[in-house]
């Protein structure tokens, strides 16, 4: 069944790509211009790397954030309002092949996304090769089920898709300019660095970006985004019970 | 045999209460129908049926099961059409049938169902572009395409013209003759008793009757009608006479309700003072009767 619904939420969304292509062309052209405005050089407000080494692991976490928050949330919130996922599952198809089929989708979205904000940094800002790629694979993963899980959630929680869209690109964005994707942290204001500290964002970049430079595992982001994964599990598969 | 059994089913949504002790038992191989007016709770009652609604209390066992404990496992073994879902708008005819398809099931294979409910025209169009007849057609053949023991379709032919819903009817028909339980919801008096081997008569939350329905018809809450033509009519003498309850008088046209042989009873009096309309009028009461008996409510309000 899982294999079924996966193929059919592919061509679904070959059919109609907006809100995926904005999940991933917006990271990736912003990343296109800040690379092109911080150059290529080690900078101290980047923690002494270089501002590809910054920016395209956040980045990649932005993509997952966007996918995860507003892709979604939004498509999600559409089949339950519309009564999609009462149709499926009065037909013996139980939602979490749904969702898994939804989540699968969007790690090959965001897989994709990345891979090409890496071939990017690659081929002309002087991005390093991951320290450890078994730990930046691992944050990866884990980013994605932690924000498909939030997306999940949200879906379950909002009534409409209208609801799910504002709410998901609020959300998004909120997160987004304060937890890699905007300024570097140590030049944000401290403010800001304790809202980004209260965010699961920033925890998915650190693990991400540590993982890139040093291979060390930052564990505290790692037991954040687990605790987070687990709340919006929990909060999904009561809000599911009835669809 | 008994293929759905249900006793005290109650269901609220916060203090809108909407089914208050249903109690319902459907036999194999016939087409029950739940008939109510709108907001009656048969479509939470249903819901609650197939698991896709909990209920706050009352005892339900469908096919052997409990549909909240092992609503999967009974899932799989029940076919519905729903009455309000639908599909995404880019998923194409062929694709939810092959999406809905339980492999290896034995189930009859795609293109011949696809025949059967005539789709095979429409097996590359999708959802959003199909009209509310063929969309019905499609939720049907979905929900048979694994050869369920138990059917239950939920206000199946609102918004089809007369025609459509004459092969709807048909449709259903062939279903139950196909070995399947049918349980058919809905609004229509007439839907129920062409087509309904028994039926409930929900209100308000509650069943209010059950039967076939020439028995509910049978019962005598209905009450008989008679109407003719009487100028000057004396609408108090006819109230006086035995088993008539109500005389209503609109210009020179009159109409007698009440119960027991009230055709004979009136007749025979209008006879009796020389009185001998030429359009003296008997009316067999139909399941809408029954209702407005029953309830003192009119059932298309
Ligand atoms: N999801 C819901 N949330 C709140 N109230 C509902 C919901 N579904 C139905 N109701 C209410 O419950 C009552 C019964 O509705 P329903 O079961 O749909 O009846 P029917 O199918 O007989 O028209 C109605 O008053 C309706 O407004
Ligand atoms: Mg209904």
């Amino acid at each position: 069944m899982l294999a079924k619904l996966t193929w059919t939420e592919i061509k679904l969304g070959l059919r109609e790509p907006t809100v995926a292509v904005f999940a991933l062309a917006f990271p990736l052209i912003l990343l296109y211009l800040l690379l092109n405005s911080f150059g290529t050089l080690p900078d101290p407000d980047f923690g002494g790397v270089s501002p590809a080494d910054w920016y395209v692991p956040a980045y990649a976490i932005g993509s997952i954030a966007a996918t995860g928050l507003i892709a979604i949330p939004v498509h999600l919130a559409a089949y339950r309002e519309r009564g999609v996922l009462r149709r499926l599952r009065a037909s013996g198809i139980a939602a979490w092949p749904v969702l898994a089929a939804q989540t699968l989708v969007a790690a090959l979205i965001v897989t994709v996304g990345s891979a090409v904000m890496v071939a990017l940094g690659d081929a002309s800002y002087e991005l390093s090769t991951p320290a450890s790629p078994v730990v930046v694979a691992a944050g990866f993963l884990l980013a994605t089920a932690t924000f498909c899980a939030v997306g999940v959630a949200l879906a379950s929680l909002l009534p409409t898709a209208r609801a799910a869209q504002v709410v998901g690109l609020l959300l998004f964005f909120a997160m987004f300019f304060i937890s890699g994707g905007g300024p570097p942290e140590a030049i944000l204001p401290d403010g800001v660095k304790t809202v980004a500290g209260a965010l699961p964002m920033a925890y998915s970049v650190d693990v991400l970006q540590r993982g890139w430079w040093t291979g060390d595992w930052d564990v505290t982001g790692l037991v954040v985004q687990a605790a987070v994964l687990v709340a919006a599990t929990a909060v999904a598969i009561w809000r599911l019970r009835e669809v | 045999m008994t293929v759905i059994e249900v006793a005290g089913l109650h269901r609220s949504y916060g203090d809108q209460v909407a089914v208050e002790d249903v109690g319902l038992e459907v036999r194999a191989g016939e087409i029950f129908g739940l008939l109510g007016p709108n907001g009656a709770g048969k479509t939470t009652t249903v819901e609650c049926l197939q698991g896709l609604r909990r209920r706050d209390r009352g005892q339900v066992r469908v096919l052997g099961l409990d549909p909240e404990r092992d609503g999967d496992r009974l899932r799989r073994r029940i076919g519905a059409q729903l009455q309000s879902s639908a599909l995404p708008d880019r998923l194409r005819v062929g694709e939810a049938l092959w999406l809905f398809a339980r492999d290896g099931d034995g189930g009859a294979p795609l293109d011949q169902l696809g025949r059967r409910w005539g789709l095979e025209r429409l097996w590359r169009r999708p959802f959003a572009k199909l009209s509310g007849g063929e969309q019905q057609r499609l939720f049907i053949a979905l929900a048979l395409v694994n050869r369920p023991e138990l059917v239950f379709f939920d206000e199946l032919t609102t918004g089809l013209d007369p025609q459509a819903r004459r092969a709807t009817w048909d449709l259903v028909r062939q279903v139950r003759d196909d070995g399947a339980t049918v349980v058919l919801v809905t609004h229509f008096m007439e839907e129920a008793e062409l087509l309904c081997d028994r039926v409930a008569i929900v209100d308000q939350g509650r069943v209010v009757a059950t039967g076939t329905p020439s028995e509910l018809i049978g019962r005598g809450d209905a009450g008989q009608r008679v109407s003719f033509t009487w100028p000057g009519a004396d609408a108090a003498w006819l109230s006086q006479l035995e088993g008539v309850e109500r005389v209503t008088r609109r210009a020179d046209a009159v109409e007698v309700m009440g119960t027991g042989p009230l055709a004979v009873r009136v007749a025979a009096a209008l006879a009796g003072r020389g009185v001998a309309p030429a359009d003296f009028r008997t009316h067999h009461p139909d399941l809408e009767d029954v209702f407005l008996a029953l309830t003192g409510r009119d059932l298309r309000a």
